[in-house]
């Protein structure tokens, strides 16, 4: 999928682990997972906010695009 | 979500589709009997059934109790199916799950097995209206006709199946939603 998810960047940068974030945001570590390894089809408004608020960062540091006709050339 | 496990209509209408069940094989059972005691020996027929019109031997009318008993068999069975289903799907509600692609294959089939008994019975109407003009009145008697209410059971149970295979769809989206 040409878009894709940097929560692994975001929580490093923070020193923050999975679970962690699991609990503040109070999703489910799964569910966590399941948009940490871009495996999710869409993600809610509240849990962009949630994810915001808790890594002090904007809904464009934690997704990005990559074309696949780019990334191929 | 356990709340259908306590729901009292999912737990009468589960208690329902049993009884009905039970009911059935009782019924299938004894029209198989029927039929092996009618094929076997015809003069239980003969004892308790004046053939009225000469043409109709009491072969004849054998043949057409037989048939008829057949039909009915098939109704029943065709009908133990829908209930099975039907109970199926009770099932999913009370697990919480009900809106999958099985389920609506299930009201499909339950939609066709409607529509089946339906044809079924015109036969089993035409047989059973030789059989009482060939016999002493009062001495055979079997209801059987073509119903718009099951018709239109059919056609309530293929939109249901549409509805839940929609509805099966939208729970797909949302299970990838985070």
């Amino acid at each position: 999928m040409p878009v894709f998810v940097k929560l692994d960047d975001l929580l490093h940068a923070r020193r923050m682990t999975l679970t962690e974030l699991a609990e503040r945001i109070d999703l489910t570590l799964a569910n966590l997972s399941i948009l940490k390894t871009g495996k999710a089809k869409a993600i809610r408004f509240s849990t962009l906010e949630a994810i915001c608020r808790e890594l002090d960062c904007q809904p464009g540091d934690l997704l990005g695009y990559e074309n696949g006709e780019d990334a191929e050339g | 979500m356990s709340k259908g496990n306590r729901d009292a209509l999912l737990i009468a209408a589960k208690g329902g589709t049993i009884l009905v069940r039970i009911g059935l094989v009782i019924g299938m059972i004894g029209l198989g009997v029927a039929m092996a005691v009618s094929v076997v020996d015809n003069s239980i027929i003969a004892e308790h059934v004046k053939v009225q019109i000469e043409p109709a031997s009491i072969g004849d009318i054998t043949g057409g109790v037989v048939l008829s008993l057949f039909l009915a068999l098939i109704s029943l069975g065709l009908t133990y199916d829908f209930v099975t289903r039907l109970a199926q799907v009770i099932d999913t509600v009370g697990r919480g799950d009900p809106f999958t692609l099985e389920n609506a294959a299930r009201l499909r089939r339950m939609g066709w097995l409607a529509i089946i008994v339906q044809v079924v019975s015109l036969p089993l109407a035409m047989l059973a209206t030789w059989l009482e003009s060939n016999v002493e009145k009062g001495s055979f008697q079997l209801d059987s006709d073509i119903s718009l209410t099951g018709i239109g059971l059919a056609i309530v149970l293929f939109i249901l199946a549409r509805v839940f295979t929609r509805g099966a769809e939208m729970r797909e989206e949302l299970e990838g939603t985070v």
